[in-house]
């Protein structure tokens, strides 16, 4: 059966049918998988048989660092959701229990090439002139 | 999303346990701003903006 149970699947399945482009995950792992990478490699691969428009792009850290520096990870597992473009959303570490409510959400965000923010949280983001880097630690729940 | 210079990332601290005796984190959720400014619990996206632009000067 997997990480996912049907009612699972079916209602992430119903989620995701709101999703707009396409969505690449970028997953780093890698070839010999620590426990989290393991698990984050199954669940991944088990969201991305729900609908096709969701991509997994897999890359092997030690192997292929460059690409890791690219797309600033340096550990493993690490997640980039990648839409139309790069918006700079990273999910270091598994994103289980109420985080994977938040990577849905991402990805849906992500497809749309829009967050779900008001207008005015959307307006005072424009004042943002220089880098900001925000990491938001949670832990398994 | 909203700008190109805000990057963000959701870290599990049980992978990632040095950032949290880095930053002190007692509880999540625990936000750090470009790694110096921090929140504590969960925050509702307005005031999660104004935190980042306080944390940019503004």
């Amino acid at each position: 059966m997997g990480l996912l149970t049907e009612r699972d699947r079916a209602e992430i399945r119903r989620v995701l049918m709101e999703m707009k482009e396409d969505v690449k995950i970028v997953f780093f792992t890698q070839r010999f998988e620590c426990g989290s990478c393991r698990t984050t490699h199954e669940l991944l691969d088990e969201l991305v048989e729900l609908t096709p428009k969701l991509k997994l792009e897999l890359h092997d850290l030690v192997s292929d660092k460059a690409t890791g520096e690219r797309y600033g990870v340096d550990k493993v597992p690490a997640i980039a959701l990648v839409g139309p473009r790069d918006y700079g959303i990273r999910f270091k570490g598994l994103p289980s229990g109420y985080e994977f409510g938040a990577f849905l959400d991402a990805v849906l965000d992500v497809s749309r090439g829009a967050p779900s923010v008001s207008p005015q949280v959307a307006e005072e983001a424009r004042k943002v002139d220089r880098p900001v880097h925000v990491q938001v630690l949670v832990s398994p729940s | 999303m909203l700008n190109e210079n805000i990057r963000s990332d959701m870290v599990e601290i049980s992978e990632y346990p040095f950032l949290a005796i880095r930053y002190g984190v007692q509880g999540v959720p625990h936000t750090v701003i470009n790694d110096v400014y921090h929140l504590a619990g969960a925050v509702p996206e307005d005031v999660m903006l104004k935190e980042i632009l306080k944390a940019i000067g503004k």
